[in-house]
């Protein structure tokens, strides 16, 4: 196969996917600049070669914790470009623009990637020893750095735009399943059990029975979807409590147990009192739902957000009853 | 048909018979006149292995075309005292070289006069090299740069000739390479503030390899000729003015 420079060297990451061009350098630097401007010496088209993708990502900055909880942030963007797998450490990572003049966002390429048109001579050093006859075609693939950097790559298929991809959010959601997130066992005094009755005017006590990752958090699961990896971690915000009179009762936490030593005392954080009984209720009998809020953070694809999940919910059947006061002479 | 040539002239060249030519026979004359005889001389060569070869991996090479000659004193001036071209050849080759001193003269204005539009180069380069000067001279605008003095051409080398025009869209395009040396001593760019933006390593003398490609060749094939990609070479200096 005809080949007349070796400047040249593309490698496609198998791990990761990612491309990494060679830092930017001078003439000194060796083979990582295809083309310098003679006037400038500054490099106007780079050469590729191998690196390592980062093991961490440099987030961008969400939304703050607010009054009612941290704010359900939206789906985040799956066009995202992290420069630090570049050298460029000062630049933050984040999304960008899905499409521009220069292409489409290739995920796995972290570059804008636009097939060149007409194709390059076939000694071109882009084709990287390839012939036209082995199929592919070349690509401009260009990165939105503070220093404008340009690359041409061969590559048998156009890359998948990243914006078909998943956003990281759906990726976010993903790593959410993976956490089994369950409804809370209900604990609540009077219990609710046939031979138990609560008195109307007494301190009623609800709290998360049994608390686990699974049921209160926090719990922490990880996702990847494409070129996109999400780490989410959940942890209950808020139970909102429905008492069965009409009363709706918002516990911060998971609430606390009741224990003997607290008959006739108030919960401290999570806890009621009925005005009325349950009689002439279905079964005679006040219904209790217990509904999760559930706030969960996520970080990845160089962005950060928060998904807020109240889907999940146990309900139990409590009866209270008035007391009779008998006077005896 | 495709059929590729490789020529060089300089030191190494040889004409029909084997005839070894030294540089020295090329000394005196200015760049245009050297190309010119060296489109005399592609007439009579022979194909000489030089610039590129036919195994992987093989190591980038350079020169061993480089001549001796005297160069020139201006990078637009064209060829003189050279016959009109007689073969595809030949007219491949004159206007490439015609095209790529349009080129150079280009580049030089476009970064001296920030007021020329840069669609201009539409008329000299495609492909990879438009793309890639349009970007680089739209951040340099951008930048707020400003050059001074200009880069000179010292010597201008014909490489390879190659009239495949079997696909050109597939890029299987006649195409021409040539090697360009240019000389920058004595220029500056400077930003907004008067800084030189120059890197510490920039060289005086720097050798590019051009490929100029002709997309147009079966409708067009002396005029179409445009600068479709360059490259760095790291190539021994060319010899002083």
């Amino acid at each position: 196969m005809r080949r007349c420079l070796t400047h040249a060297v593309v490698v496609l990451l198998a791990a990761t996917g990612i491309l990494v061009l060679a830092g930017a350098g001078a003439h000194a630097d060796g083979p990582s600049c295809r083309t310098y401007d003679p006037l400038t010496g500054a490099c106007v088209v780079k050469a590729i070669d191998t690196g390592a993708a980062p093991d961490t990502v440099d987030p961008v900055a969400g939304d703050g914790a607010e009054g009612d909880g941290p704010k359900d942030t939206g789906s985040g963007s799956p066009c995202y470009f992290d420069p630090s797998d570049n050298g460029y450490s000062a630049v933050p990572a984040g999304p960008v623009p899905c499409t521009s003049d220069l292409g489409y966002w290739s995920a796995a390429l972290q570059c804008y990637i636009k097939v060149l048109d007409p194709q390059p001579d076939a000694s071109d050093p882009a084709w990287d020893g390839r012939s036209p006859d082995d199929g592919g075609a070349v690509y401009g693939c260009h990165q939105p750095l503070p220093i404008d950097v340009s690359v041409y790559i061969w590559l048998q298929n156009p890359p998948p735009a990243a914006a078909a991809g998943p956003s990281p959010r759906e990726v976010a959601e993903m790593a959410i399943d993976k956490m089994h997130l369950q409804a809370i066992e209900i604990g609540i005094v009077p219990e609710p059990r046939p031979d138990h009755v609560g008195i109307v005017g007494q301190p009623v006590w609800m709290w998360a029975a049994d608390p686990g990752p699974a049921t209160v958090g926090p719990v922490t699961a990880s996702a990847s979807a494409g070129a996109i990896t999400v780490t989410a971690t959940a942890q209950i915000h808020r139970i909102t409590w429905t008492m069965g009179d009409g009363a709706t009762i918002e516990c911060r936490g998971p609430g606390t147990p009741f224990t003997d030593a607290s008959a006739g005392t108030p919960s401290p954080d999570c806890g009621h009192v009925y005005k009325t009984s349950s009689a002439g209720r279905p079964g005679d009998k006040f219904t209790v739902t217990a509904t999760s809020d559930w706030a969960i953070e996520w970080e990845g694809a160089g962005q950060t957000g928060t998904i807020r999940m109240d889907a999940l919910q146990r309900s139990v059947q409590i009866a209270v009853g008035e007391a009779q006061v008998l006077v005896t002479s | 048909m495709a059929k590729r040539e490789m020529r060089v002239f300089g030191r190494h060249r040889r004409r029909r018979g084997g005839e070894r030519v030294s540089a020295e026979g090329l000394g005196g004359m200015h760049l245009g006149e050297r190309v010119g005889a060296a489109v005399t001389a592609i007439v009579l060569a022979v194909t000489v292995p030089a610039a590129c070869t036919d195994s992987p991996g093989s190591e980038p090479t350079s020169n061993p075309t480089q001549a001796t000659a005297e160069p020139t004193t201006s990078p637009d001036e064209s060829p003189t005292g050279s016959p009109s071209p007689t073969s595809d050849t030949d007219i491949a080759a004159a206007g490439a070289e015609a095209v790529l001193r349009e080129y150079l003269t280009l580049s030089n204005d476009l970064r001296t006069d920030t007021s020329r539009p840069l669609d201009e180069l539409e008329e000299v380069a495609t492909g990879l090299e438009l793309d890639s000067q349009s970007k680089f001279l739209t951040d340099w605008r951008e930048k707020g740069w400003q050059a001074t003095g200009e880069a000179r051409l010292v010597e201008l080398d014909l490489v390879d000739v190659s009239l495949d025009n079997s696909d050109p869209d597939a890029g299987k395009v006649p195409t021409v390479t040539m090697e360009a040396c240019v000389d920058v001593t004595g220029s500056d760019v400077v930003d907004s503030d008067g800084d030189s933006v120059i890197e510490p390593s920039r060289a005086d003398r720097t050798w590019t390899r051009y490929l100029v490609s002709n997309y147009r060749w079966d409708d067009d094939p002396s005029d179409s000729w445009r600068v479709a990609s360059s490259e760095t070479l790291e190539r021994e200096s060319c010899d002083a003015a």
